[in-house]
């Protein structure tokens, strides 16, 4: 387990890496796939091969996924970034077997926008209380609407009940075959088959889950304000004995100045 | 050389060599020089200095696997992709300054990665030189003339694996004073056809990947470079001189200019170079 948790955190560490230094590469009038390149680009030079899910990138009002009908409309488009958009890159390599997925949410430019810092607000207080809903022995799906109240409460939108089966989360697996390419979009063959073949329904933690917490789960509230979603995506470990704990503390979302570039 | 100084930066793993020189005062833009084969940044050496003088910060990095920027241990040939090597060059200039105006400036195949670094660059862009350097899509529909297959048969038996490697490590010195002596390359030096001879091998995995990766260049449609520059010796003779045709798929109202000379146009025409790309 400590061996595959440490490949886990490799995989999450190059993730992070990758959207971090896109954020920097990014400019006024890059296009969502442009910069959904750089992040494919980045991670196949350092050995990925294949991915979860190809990456993606959103920009302003698409972070909030206004109008998205199918899941073909999460793909990144030809929308232009401006100065003081919202930016969500997500990003999910399969390192040496290990999948990671990992979601980053920051401002272009130098404008600060309240109700963007509001809603930090309440996903560092997600990312807090998190790992003790997981202890605690109310079951996912209680977590789930737990989670949407919460997002509610505080006056935003739940847009990850947007996401496919409407999921908070989902298992995340060593994968076989991780050095060959996914081929089907947006999501690879390696992730359809690791959560087909482990009966699907137990692999998402949306509204309907039923089904053992114990396991390395990517996480990735979404909420939206007027104009604009924002997420963190990290992996959290619940272990045998029950114990759940995010797999690192060294993510982007903890340093100062988060959501700023 | 001046105020120009040799450095090195960690590019995804891998060391990338690169020279560099920071004007103390206002800095108009910024210059990135990428060079061809078989060359390194050295090459650039001359007009670097000029460019500092006049208030550019200058930028000339090797290319991936040229002197001291590493080569990929596992031969991975994804490093030697345009996206790679322009992601590379993202990096390098963002170190040095995410709002300047950046004018491109490339030659011979540095043309993979200068092409596809101004599609990236997007309103950054000031503008795009390309020196005898067409990029490969434009080398490909020019292959449609019987001239330049006779001028480029050399990247088809670039691609010979085992073949062309044992082949230079016996002809590489004649190979080198060759090519120098066909391209007009002004003073031909022992040491400078050794340093030639010894680099050609270096540029291999550059052929290879601009090669394999030309069927998915045709699957995909890429942006169009707006107004580059191309300038181009009529005597060259290694490259014919492309046409508008030839540019339609890659380039948005090009502006060819020819001068007299050969393949190193800007070693041998230093001073007209160097006008041209002041040129707004």
């Amino acid at each position: 387990m400590k061996e595959d948790l440490d490949k886990f955190e490799k995989a999450q560490n190059l993730a992070y890496e990758a959207t971090s230094s896109v954020m920097k590469l990014l400019y006024e009038g890059i296009t969502e796939k442009e910069a959904a390149g750089l992040l494919d680009t980045y991670c196949r030079d350092s050995e990925v091969a294949s991915f979860f899910h190809k990456p993606f990138a959103w920009f302003g009002d698409r972070t909030r996924f206004l109008n998205f009908k199918s899941q073909f409309n999460f793909l990144p488009s030809h929308r232009r970034l401006n100065v003081g958009d919202v930016v969500i890159l997500d990003v999910a390599p399969i390192l040496q077997g290990h999948v990671a997925d990992v979601g980053h949410t920051f401002i272009f430019g130098k404008e600060q926008n309240p109700d963007v810092i509001k809603a930090k607000k309440l996903l560092l207080k997600l990312r807090k209380d998190l790992p003790g809903m997981f202890m605690s022995s109310i079951s996912t799906k209680e977590i789930w609407e737990k989670v949407d109240d919460e997002i509610k409460e505080n006056g935003f939108d739940n847009i990850h009940q947007l996401y496919p089966f409407s999921v908070l989360g989902h298992r995340v697996r060593k994968v076989p075959l991780g050095h060959l390419p996914g081929i089907t979009i947006p999501f690879g063959w390696h992730s359809l088959w690791s959560l087909a073949s482990h009966g699907l329904f137990s692999e998402l933690l949306g509204p309907k889950h039923k089904g053992s917490k114990v396991g390395v789960w990517a996480i990735e509230p979404h909420i939206g304000g007027k104009d604009f979603g924002a997420k963190f995506e990290e992996l959290l470990v619940v272990d045998d004995s029950g114990r759940a704990f995010w797999l690192s503390e060294n993510v982007p979302h903890l340093k100062e100045g988060w959501l700023t570039t | 050389m001046s105020e120009i100084k040799a450095k090195e930066i960690q590019c995804r793993g891998l060391k990338t060599s690169y020279l560099v020189g920071v004007p103390k005062s206002e800095v108009k833009g910024i210059l990135f020089f990428i060079h061809g084969c078989p060359d390194n940044h050295l090459i650039w050496k001359n007009l670097m200095n000029r460019f500092y003088k006049e208030g550019y910060l200058v930028l000339a990095p090797n290319l991936r696997g040229i002197d001291k920027s590493e080569a990929p241990t596992d031969k991975k040939r994804s490093r030697y992709s345009k996206d790679s090597l322009a992601l590379d060059h993202l990096e390098l200039i963002s170190h040095y300054g995410q709002d300047l105006p950046v004018t491109v400036v490339c030659h011979d195949i540095g043309s993979v990665s200068g092409w596809e670094l101004a599609r990236r660059l997007g309103p950054r862009l000031k503008k795009l030189v390309a020196i005898n350097s067409p990029d490969p899509m434009t080398l490909f529909y020019q292959f449609r003339k019987i001239s330049q297959v006779k001028k480029s048969w050399y990247i088809a038996f670039f691609q010979t694996g085992k073949i062309v490697e044992l082949f230079f490590d016996k002809y590489k010195v004649p190979l080198a004073e060759k090519t120098l002596k066909l391209g007009r390359y002004p003073e031909i030096t022992p040491e400078r056809v050794q340093e030639a001879a010894n680099l050609f091998i270096s540029f291999l995995p550059h052929y290879r990947a601009a090669f394999a990766e030309l069927p998915t260049r045709f699957l995909k449609k890429t942006s169009l470079v707006d107004k580059p520059m191309l300038l181009w010796g009529n005597k060259d003779p290694f490259l014919n001189i492309p046409t508008q045709k030839d540019l339609k798929t890659v380039a948005k109202f090009p502006e060819i200019r020819v001068l007299e000379g050969g393949h190193w146009l800007f070693l041998e025409k230093e001073d007209d170079v160097f006008r041209l790309i002041q040129k707004n």
